[in-house]
């Protein structure tokens, strides 16, 4: 699968040249020119790697990097600046970044940072995936992730694959909240956000078979205005 | 930056305080001398009255006019006065002279005034001295400020065009790309290139003004046929973005040196550009008032704070801050232009085109034919 990078340089010549190499490493590159158009596109879609220019029109990068951070821990990000000193490149890693290149830099050193840093986030990714247990007790419930079966208030039923991805992300992330931009970019794979109520009823759903009162939800708690997280008070791992 | 000033203040306050508690003291020890020194002339009459009465118990002289030999050169701050004529050694009195009370208080005064007078000169000084010293500590601090946005500003224009070469030059090496591709590279390059010398130039340029080193030639310009040309080679570049009106008038002469004067033209339309903003007008026009060649540059941009304003031609100042600028420059373009004005006895100013934007005006002696 192509990665998705996220490329935001508001120097035209630097856009062109950088997209043109990674299109050429086999990544597809979406450009933005100023911090906020950077923002929106970036809470709109779904990306696996965010370079970053510090000096931008309209919002600095690092504050960038900061909104991004609150959106996703994950995802990669790369500083890219002419900015040199080690306070500068101290102050860009404490923001959040993974990674931090000062112009002018190296093609191959770039492609290869670039390169590893997406290969390691997709590690983490999939051992974080294999953190949660084939079968997952809480409460009275239990999931089992393998066979898609379940026990909830109303007994044994069969979960629909979304709606154990969906709990998988939850409880992978406990007593983290997931923002909904997430949750569409993993479970959906949206790589283009719509604006959706679709997880909202997957929501109700799920409290529907696992919450005793699914109006004052214990499991499955809604953050308002960014997303959802799971909380358990007695963690079992079977 | 704050705690600086803060201290600064503090200090300042306390010498001021310091110091009108020093007047002050002086003020009263100068009252309190002059007292004293009135009760002692006062007390000195009593010791005379003492003495006299001494002196008429040892008989040392019998009448009024003896009397008055030994009083006189003896206390001669001091008069006698008979009170009776028949036994004038029996009833007198001793008292300071009036002139003697004159003197203390004529020199009480003088030193009232001369206290209060250095005490508010002194004062001022001090006044003037802590103004000077804060000019200079916020000039200082502005300075800085400006040093640190010219490194930012720097670092950026000199280091993106030098980055964008040399990725593109790797990219050669590296790939294999089409002939479309390669010529898109190339061009970019150049633009790149052309990008990186105009700023190196400036830069040296800035150097050269500032050091008084940059000499003009002084021959006649045909001023009218000059700015048509850059207009036209303007319009070329930018052939549908931007609107340029000029009303120029023909055969304006001037004195200068047409490769600076070419500058000012092509930084102050380049400005304008830049900060217009995007669809919006420049106005150019040239036209003789008296003797002088007046050259305006408006746009319909933002506009430009009053205070900015006063910071405008000043090197390496740009507004706002370099993180987040909208704008690319160094801050040296209207610094350049100023200094290659006043260098042919030219004047340049600014002010608030209507409804918004900004003009400058640049007036040059004409060079009547």
């Amino acid at each position: 699968m192509q990665n998705r990078i996220l490329l935001v340089e508001d120097e035209v010549h630097l856009q062109h040249a950088i997209k043109l190499n990674l299109e050429l490493e086999g990544h597809q590159v979406q450009i933005s020119g100023t911090g906020t158009d950077a923002i929106k596109i970036f809470r709109e879609q779904k990306f696996d790697l965010v370079i970053l220019d510090i000096m931008l029109p309209e919002m600095d990068g690092l504050m960038v990097c900061e909104n991004i951070r609150m959106y996703d821990q994950q995802i990669p990000v790369l500083f890219l600046s002419a900015k040199n000193t080690p306070a500068d490149r101290i102050n860009g890693l404490k923001k959040g970044a993974d990674d931090y290149l000062t112009k002018p830099f190296e093609l191959e050193e770039l492609i290869l940072r670039i390169n590893k840093l997406i290969e390691r986030s997709k590690q983490i990714k999939s051992s974080n995936e294999n953190k949660v247990p084939k079968l997952f007790k809480f409460g009275n419930n239990w999931i089992n992730f393998e066979n898609h079966e379940a026990q909830g208030i109303g007994g044994k039923f069969e979960l629909t694959k979304k709606e154990l991805m969906l709990m998988k992300l939850l409880i992978e992330n406990k007593n983290q909240v997931v923002s909904r931009e997430h949750i569409l970019k993993v479970v959906w794979d949206y790589t283009v956000i719509p604006n959706t109520r679709t997880i909202d009823n997957f929501i109700l759903a799920l409290r529907k078979y696992f919450e005793e009162d699914p109006k004052m939800p214990e499991f499955i708690q809604s953050a308002r205005g960014i997303g959802y997280k799971f909380t358990s008070p007695e963690l079992k791992e079977a | 930056m704050d705690r600086a000033r803060i201290i600064f203040i503090v200090l300042s306050i306390y010498i001021i305080a310091a110091f009108g508690w020093w007047t002050y003291a002086h003020y009263r020890n100068n009252k309190t001398i002059y007292l004293q020194q009135k009760d002692v002339l006062e007390m000195r009459c009593y010791k005379a009255t003492f003495d006299i009465h001494g002196a008429i118990d040892q008989q040392l002289f019998d009448d009024t006019l003896g009397m008055k030999t030994f009083f006189d050169p003896n206390y001669p701050d001091l008069e006698v006065i008979f009170l009776d004529s028949f036994l004038p050694m029996d009833n007198f009195m001793v008292r300071p002279k009036l002139a003697s009370y004159q003197e203390l208080e004529d020199t009480y005064h003088r030193k009232l005034w001369m206290y209060i007078t250095e005490g508010a000169v002194m004062m001022l000084l001090l006044l003037w001295g802590m103004i000077v010293i804060y000019r200079s500590f916020r000039k200082e601090l502005f300075l800085k400020k400006m040093q640190n946005n010219f490194l930012l500003s720097i670092t950026h224009e000199l280091k993106t065009p030098l980055t964008a070469m040399k990725l593109y030059l790797e990219t050669l090496l590296k790939r294999q790309v089409s002939q479309e591709q390669l010529k898109t590279i190339a061009e970019n390059s150049l633009n790149e290139a052309h990008r990186l010398q105009d700023q190196v130039e400036k830069l040296l340029l800035s150097a050269q003004l500032d050091s008084n080193k940059y000499t003009i030639e002084n021959q006649s310009i045909n001023f009218s046929e000059l700015l048509q040309e850059i207009i036209t080679n303007f319009k070329k570049q930018n052939p549908n973005e931007q609107w340029i009106q000029s009303t120029i008038q023909d055969q304006v002469f001037i004195k200068g040196d047409p490769t600076a004067l070419e500058m000012i033209i092509n930084n102050l339309i380049t400005n304008a550009i830049k900060y217009g903003g995007q669809n919006s007008t420049i106005e150019i026009s040239l036209q003789i008032k008296g003797n002088q060649a007046v050259f305006s540059v408006g746009d319909q941009g933002p506009g430009i704070h009053e205070e900015d304003k006063k910071m405008l031609f000043n090197k390496f100042f740009r507004i706002g801050d370099e993180n987040t600028r909208k704008t690319k420059g160094t801050g040296l373009g209207l610094f350049i232009v100023k200094h290659l004005v006043e260098l042919h006895n030219g004047k340049i100013s600014v002010r608030n085109n209507q409804p918004k934007g900004t003009i400058f005006d640049i007036k040059l002696q004409s060079d009547a034919e």
